[in-house]
């Protein structure tokens, strides 16, 4: 199997949307965070933010580096999915672990934290993506365009 | 009745500890890394009329020992005579395996190899014709799977088989000159066998050439003059080395090009994968993120567990109030042990969730990446890269940490690593955090928490630092290390990670902490008629000496006795808080009801405890390690004195932010 090959475009251009996506979630948890208001409703999340960021450049560094070699765009695409995915679920766990604190503490639960996440988001949307550049990325470590 | 005694045997990595514990049913701690064996571990199997007593050696790539580990598996290999040795062999590294084979063989010692991770080596396009390797090598050869117990029966039948039999037909050719050299060597010793240990001539006088020290200091003790090795050049010597070890490289080829054969050009998902992961940019962020989630997960995740264990004691210690059991004993129960022992017990969910994570880290093979993505910081600022490894596991205890600190081969990097390893923040210290990070941070309890550990690492980091330039001013040896395929962590695996390592420490809960709230108990009821727990008991009084020492950090008495008695063990800290602030409330309540604590304070308190004197377990493996009382004492006040210092700094800098 090639990876230059036609449809990996649309994997690809969606790639590029999780980047755009993933970036704009950080920037606006660090700033909300630093105490700068963008009137969107995501919580302020220093640390999170900045691993937002981090995630973002790793796939916009596939997206750049893939336009050459798109075996580097699979890398750390997939890399970048990865990622999103694996810290999608630990959101998803440590909000439900604090609603459950609430609960027993009888207090109201705000899931707004978790609506606003950009790890939710980003995995959200790295879902339907991941299938695909996995298996390029197998499909490549057969054998293939490598 | 048979008794067969049986070495696992092979390089670092390989699967010796998961095999150990297939063939013997037991749990041995086994990790995606190499070193995690440093000792050897015994245990039986029966298999008929058979007893078979089962050593899993350190891993070594070759019997010229460099590190200690190493050399405790040469020592076992060459000199407890054992009745078999089962090499395991990584199936998807097979040539370099073999190395350890060539040199295995010479021993002369009935031997069969174990083709461990076969799966992983098919699923590689690494087909290996196991019957032709066999034939070649002149030994039994069995596929395995240890991780899943394929193969186990057919080992077992072969190690029984080759018993008290020659194996081995395969040998090592080697030059001419080196030949002759060993040939002159061999008839030497052949009139001396009662100084070589049971070796056989030829192999002594392969293990003299490649420069065993042991072996010439015995013939030497006895004025005896060794050929070759007292008469020639040591250049020749050097030269006689890189021959024996080019052939045996050679014959390693050899046997790997007609029993295995691969797809060209595969590339494995592995490969590609690490490109990202241990990038010289993104490979540490990646590393900081991961431990971010590890920590934010484990604090949140434990709240209701801890909630819940809390309702049960506090539900318990009011009903023992009705019972009429008389005021000592009704308080020996409820404050000493429901509020010592108990409040430590509410802690033990964020230690099982922090295990479980960590396991799930270390079986999926990234923590050994994490090891490579800070070789390159740490070698930098002098410390080994290898080093990490240790110091990762100082996060679980600084006990086996410091015992692993034997996979390092020069004394300098290891004095380094045991002193820079008490930093590390071991699971013991975890319940000090989440108490007060709960009570004083709120909704930022875990990053707190993961600065605390990136404050131990970066104290470890800047004490290797140091010390390598200030006591040790020679460069780190360098770091090669392999880098295990990822594999997918299962969860039960990770479970069963999770429940030895938190078995580990409820044992440690059961005994050292009851005992240390005890003490406790007594010096805070002591002397009879005063209030429990007051500044006129023996625990106030010893709190009051002391906390002068303590009062540029702002911390209370209590929190002081805390500190003398977390010496035993670290888990007493939260226990003797338990027991000191026992009364109607609970201890969060008690402690965030306390006007001379405030976020600094307790930020600071976290900080001495993070950074203060290691237990006293890890005191006495420091001083069994070191061999030394000078480098022991050294470590306990470096320890104590960057714990006050960093304690300072934070509550100053705390204070004009946070206030108290």
């Amino acid at each position: 199997m090639s990876i230059h090959r036609f449809p990996h475009t649309n994997l690809y251009l969606w790639t590029a949307v999780i980047a755009t996506v993933t970036i704009i979630f950080g920037l606006v948890s660090l700033g909300t965070g630093l105490g700068i208001e963008s009137g969107l409703p995501v919580p302020a999340d220093i640390p999170g933010g900045c691993i937002l960021l981090l995630i973002g450049a790793i796939l916009i560094t596939g997206i750049i580096e893939g336009r050459k070699d798109r075996a580097r765009w699979v890398q750390y695409g997939y890399t970048g999915l990865l990622l999103l995915l694996i810290f999608g679920v630990c959101t998803l766990l440590i909000a439900g672990a604090q609603a459950i604190s609430l609960m027993i503490e009888g207090e109201f639960t705000d899931m707004g934290t978790l609506t606003g996440s950009g790890f939710i988001w980003g995995a959200i949307l790295a879902i339907p993506a991941y299938p695909g550049i996995r298996r390029i990325l197998f499909g490549c470590s057969q054998g293939g365009a490598f | 009745m048979n008794e067969i005694r049986l070495l696992l045997a092979g390089n670092p990595n390989v699967g010796k500890t998961t095999l150990f514990n297939s063939l013997c049913g037991v749990y041995q701690h086994t990790g995606n890394y190499p070193g995690v064996t440093v000792d050897i571990k015994e245990g039986t199997r029966k298999s008929g009329d058979t007893t078979l007593t089962i050593c899993d050696l350190p891993g070594t790539y070759s019997l010229s020992a460099f590190t200690p580990d190493e050399q405790v598996a040469r020592d076992a290999l060459l000199t407890s005579h054992p009745d078999v040795v089962v090499q395991i062999i990584d199936s998807t590294n097979i040539e370099r395996n073999l190395f350890l084979t060539t040199q295995l063989l010479e021993i002369g010692i009935p031997m069969v190899i174990a083709l461990n991770m076969s799966d992983l080596a098919e699923q590689s396009g690494i087909s290996i014709d196991a019957d032709c390797l066999s034939r070649t090598i002149g030994i039994p050869v069995v596929s395995i799977v240890a991780s899943q117990g394929r193969g186990i029966e057919a080992l077992i039948a072969s190690a029984i088989a080759v018993q008290g039999k020659k194996t081995g037909t395969c040998s090592v050719q080697y030059s001419q000159t080196v030949t002759e050299r060993l040939t002159g060597i061999s008839t030497f010793l052949q009139e001396h066998t009662a100084l070589i240990s049971g070796l056989t001539p030829d192999y002594a006088a392969i293990r003299l050439l490649e420069g065993d020290e042991n072996l010439a200091h015995r013939l030497h003790s006895e004025d005896l003059t060794i050929p070759v090795i007292d008469t020639c050049d040591p250049a020749e010597i050097d030269r006689l080395i890189q021959e024996i070890m080019i052939a045996r490289y050679k014959t390693a080829e050899q046997i790997t090009g007609c029993a295995v054969s691969c797809s060209i050009g595969r590339v494995m998902p592995t490969d590609l994968l690490d490109q990202v992961l241990t990038h010289p940019w993104f490979g540490i962020p990646i590393f900081l993120s991961f431990m971010w989630f590890a920590f934010q997960l484990t604090f949140s995740a434990s709240v209701p567990f801890a909630a819940g264990l809390e309702v049960l004691f506090g539900t318990m210690s009011d009903s023992l109030q009705g019972l009429g059991l008389g005021p000592t004993v009704t308080s020996f129960l409820s404050d000493g042990v429901i509020g010592g022992v108990g409040t430590v017990f509410s802690f033990v969910p964020s230690i099982f969730i922090m295990f479980l994570l960590l396991s799930l880290l270390e079986d999926s093979g990234y923590l050994a990446r994490a090891a490579f993505v800070m070789d390159r910081l740490m070698q930098s600022i002098g410390l080994h890269g290898r080093s990490f490894i240790p110091l990762l596991i100082g996060f679980g205890c600084n006990v086996p940490a410091i015992m692993a600190t034997r996979t390092l081969q020069s004394r300098a990097d290891r004095i380094i690593t045991i002193i820079s390893i008490p930093f590390m923040s071991c699971a013991a210290r975890l319940p000090v955090y989440v108490l007060l990070a709960g009570i004083f941070f709120g909704a930022h309890a875990g990053t707190v928490i993961f600065f605390l550990y990136v404050l131990g690492i970066l104290a470890a980091i800047g004490t290797a630092l140091l010390f390598r330039r200030m006591v040790f001013c020679d460069e780190p040896s360098p770091f090669i290390m392999e880098l295990p395929p990822y594999r997918s962590p299962t969860v039960k695996a990770a479970a069963l990670h999770m429940w030895h390592r938190g078995r580990e420490y409820l044992q440690r809960a059961g005994i050292v902490i009851f005992g240390g709230v005890l003490v406790v108990w007594i010096l805070a009821t002591l002397p009879f008629g005063v209030e429990y727990g007051s500044a006129d008991s023996i625990a106030g009084i010893l709190g009051h000496i002391a906390e002068p020492l303590f009062a540029p950090l702002g911390f209370t008495w209590q929190l002081v006795v805390g500190l003398i008695f977390g010496f035993i063990a670290k888990e007493v800290v939260v226990g003797s808080l338990g027991t000191l602030y026992g009364g109607e409330d609970s201890l969060a309540s008690s402690l965030a009801a306390d006007p001379a604590l405030g976020p600094a304070t307790a930020l600071a308190y976290m900080v001495f405890v993070l950074l203060y004197l290691p237990c006293v377990a890890t005191l006495g493996v420091i001083k069994q390690e070191m061999g030394s009382w000078k480098w022991t004492g050294i470590a306990l006040g470096w320890g104590i004195l960057v714990a006050f210092v960093l304690a300072f700094i934070v509550k100053v800098i705390g204070t004009i932010i946070l206030g108290v």
